[in-house]
């Protein structure tokens, strides 16, 4: 039964892909004619029509990159359409004919899978195995807890989980051990804490000391009752966010949804300048299947603003481009300087050899065409990896491996730029009288008490913030998924934890205090406005008497 | 076995819809046009409709909204792909949303929610 409801879906898949494919001619057509002429508004909605429509059923294929694009692709037309005859609109044109491209690649790759048998059928020697496809949707694990439990926040509570996308299982009574919780690998745990809560953080504890990926997945606690005792052991036992069960379960879900999106791996995007539609389009599907996520260029003229768009992280120029060749593309790239030590491969043929030479003084690699997709995936992924290590080695700090003071102000800024980011807290910590720990206990003492705290702060803090040094003994950190009260409770445990240590001297053994101040960042703050407010309130905490974390007062 | 109404006016997710519907056991009709929507949910008596929320003649809230003024009780899993139509369906008296895009098997387990589960092996 399930194979022919399968198989159906499958013949649903393939009428799809072949209905799409001809709309996509159409949308070309159509993108063509504007081209030329002013927009009807006929056209126009012919085509928000064909991409609302392409949107709407891909998702039932679970053609998810897809339905992205085609979404993407209604907004820009819709954005056409708001702009009617009025002169301008080449920006819209050029979207749409680059996401065409992708549309076009990302139903060809489909069509492709769908004739090999689909998902799961052996693969073809000569194609490079697949990356498994990132999983389209989280699993989530309620432990304690089922749907028919007569509590009243229970069924809410897996609605809203389902509701957002996630697939959610449950686990109850004798079922809970630490061993069944770790049979699937799940993406996030949900533990609804019994009146007496500790067999809830034992179990987050085991999770946590896995020596897997899965040590650092979030977890979540949700308890009866409202505890201060047990919040601190909640966090200290390695939840990500505590609640009550009367919270509202969409607060919930959030939290787990933004927790979710920090712990996946980072796609990286790849720009692919190739002038020939067909190479761009089966480039543009492999570079997919393999988990990257890339932009396909066929017409160089609109490089600049392909690259704005795109921000890649690697790029891929063909050499021969007719008018201009991919050489002097990389000369544009790295007049940028964001750009100036992206990686760039060129892809050239056989009788083009003897560029090379003047290739090497922009490009990093060539490959020559056709090259087999097994050879150019392995060279972007060792680039990439290269490029990842030098860039993470510039922006980190030699001995503590905390952010340097400019890498940490450039992330400050991306994080308030963001409208879509929650409440930010900065927490900015410096270890009292250091001037004369170094001074009475030299240098190295000094050192090995800075790298201390670092250590501090990287377990307590863990993923909740990101922490830079941003001078000899002053660490500030960026906090965006805690409460007020959560981070407070944290920065607390750090301080306690690091005035525990011990540190051996010629003079016997030493320990430290550290003071700390936090301040929200405020609508009407800017990153320097914010920063000061934050030191004031770490100078409040010297002033009365060091050795405290004290936060902003609300004004 | 429930009976259903797809209104949705891409033909081919309306057939595709239909057509898995059929396929795990409910009976289902289909239709393109609020207009002619709101004459067949009064006309039969669905247990389950299924509700675009952009219709060629018409916007899917205000077909829900018509028809629960006038006491139509049938359920109505409400198709948006807009976010801020969600929490306005739910309030004109949806019983459940979901957004485009969606997959099959979540629609089928929403649908199978709502009409009381027919079971995926209901034999033919």
């Amino acid at each position: 039964m399930q194979s022919r409801q399968q198989a159906m879906v499958d013949g649903k898949k393939s009428k799809f892909i072949e209905l799409t494919q001809s709309r996509l001619n159409e949308a070309t057509n159509i993108v063509e004619t504007i081209n030329q002429a002013a927009p009807s508004m006929d056209q126009v909605n012919i085509l928000i029509k064909h991409f609302h429509q392409m949107a709407g059923a891909g998702g039932l294929f679970r053609l998810v990159d897809f339905c992205q694009h085609a979404l993407e692709a209604e907004e820009v037309a819709l954005a056409l359409a708001k702009k009617k005859a009025t002169p301008g609109y080449s920006e819209e044109i050029n979207k749409l004919k680059m996401i065409i491209l992708k549309l076009s690649a990302t139903i060809d790759n489909a069509a492709m899978l769908t004739t090999m048998g689909g998902e799961g059928s052996i693969t073809p020697a000569d194609q490079a195995p697949r990356p498994a496809a990132p999983p389209m949707q989280s699993r989530v694990l309620v432990v304690g807890l089922s749907r028919s439990d007569n509590r009243s926040f229970a069924a809410p509570l897996f609605d809203t989980i389902e509701k957002s996308d996630f697939l959610v299982d449950e686990m109850e009574g004798k079922d809970v051990t630490p061993q069944n919780l770790l049979k699937i690998k799940y993406d996030a745990f949900v533990i609804v804490c019994p009146d007496n809560p500790q067999p809830a953080f034992e179990l987050a504890r085991n999770i946590r000391s896995q020596r897997t990926s899965m040590a650092t997945v979030p977890i979540i606690f949700i308890s009866a009752k409202s505890n201060f005792k047990d919040k601190v052991q909640a966090i200290r036992g390695g939840g990500d966010g505590v609640f009550n069960s009367t919270d509202d379960p969409k607060v919930i879900v959030n939290r787990l949804k933004k927790l979710l999106e920090k712990n996946k791996p980072k796609r990286h995007r790849v720009l692919i300048v190739e002038d020939d539609p067909i190479q761009a389009s089966g480039l543009y599907s492999f570079l997919d299947a393999a988990g990257f996520i890339p932009f396909a260029l066929t017409d160089a003229s609109q490089f600049e603003d392909a690259l704005v768009e795109a921000q890649p992280d690697i790029l891929i120029l063909d050499v021969n481009l007719g008018d201009v060749t991919g050489f002097e593309l990389a000369t544009i790239v790295r007049q940028q300087e964001k750009y100036n030590t992206t990686p760039i491969i060129f892809l050239t043929t056989e009788n083009q050899l003897q560029f090379h030479v003047e290739g090497a003084k922009h490009g990093d690699d060539y490959l020559i065409k056709p090259a087999p997709p097994q050879l150019l995936v392995a060279t972007i992924a060792g680039r990439l990896e290269r490029y990842q290590t030098l860039k993470d080695m510039i922006g980190r700090d030699g001995l503590t491996g905390a952010l340097t003071h400019a890498e940490f102000m450039n992330t400050a800024k991306r994080m308030t730029e963001n409208e879509r980011a929650g409440v930010l807290y900065m927490l900015m910590l410096d270890i009292d009288n250091f001037g004369a720990i170094n001074e009475n206990y030299g240098y190295g003492t000094g050192e090995r008490v800075v790298n201390e705290l670092s250590n501090v702060i990287k377990e307590t803090i863990r993923s909740y913030g990101i922490t830079g040094r941003i001078a000899g003994d002053k660490f500030a950190i960026l906090v965006d998924s805690l409460t007020e009260y959560e981070l407070v409770q944290i920065a607390n445990l750090l301080k306690e934890e690091f005035e525990r240590r011990q540190f051996e001297t010629p003079m016997g053994m030493i320990s430290a205090t550290v003071s700390g101040g936090i301040a929200e960042f405020q609508q009407d703050m800017n990153l320097n406005t914010w920063f000061a407010a934050t030191r004031q309130v770490l100078q409040t905490a010297k002033n009365r008497g060091k050795s405290m974390i004290l936060k902003k007062e609300k004004s | 076995m429930s009976k259903i109404l797809v209104v949705e006016d891409d033909e081919f997710l309306a057939e595709t819809i239909a057509d898995c519907l059929i396929f795990t056991g409910h009976s289902a009709d289909r239709i393109g046009t609020g207009t002619e929507a709101c004459q067949m949910i009064r006309a039969n008596n669905y247990d389950l409709i299924l509700l675009d929320s952009m219709l060629p003649d018409m916007n899917g809230l205000d077909i829900l909204k018509g028809y629960r003024e006038d006491k139509g009780t049938s359920k109505v899993l409400f198709l948006t792909g807009a976010k801020k139509n969600e929490e306005a369906a739910m309030e004109l008296g949806a019983d459940y949303f979901l957004s485009k895009p969606f997959e099959i098997d979540e629609l089928l387990s929403v649908v199978n929610r709502l009409t009381g589960g027919a079971t995926a092996n209901a034999s033919t």
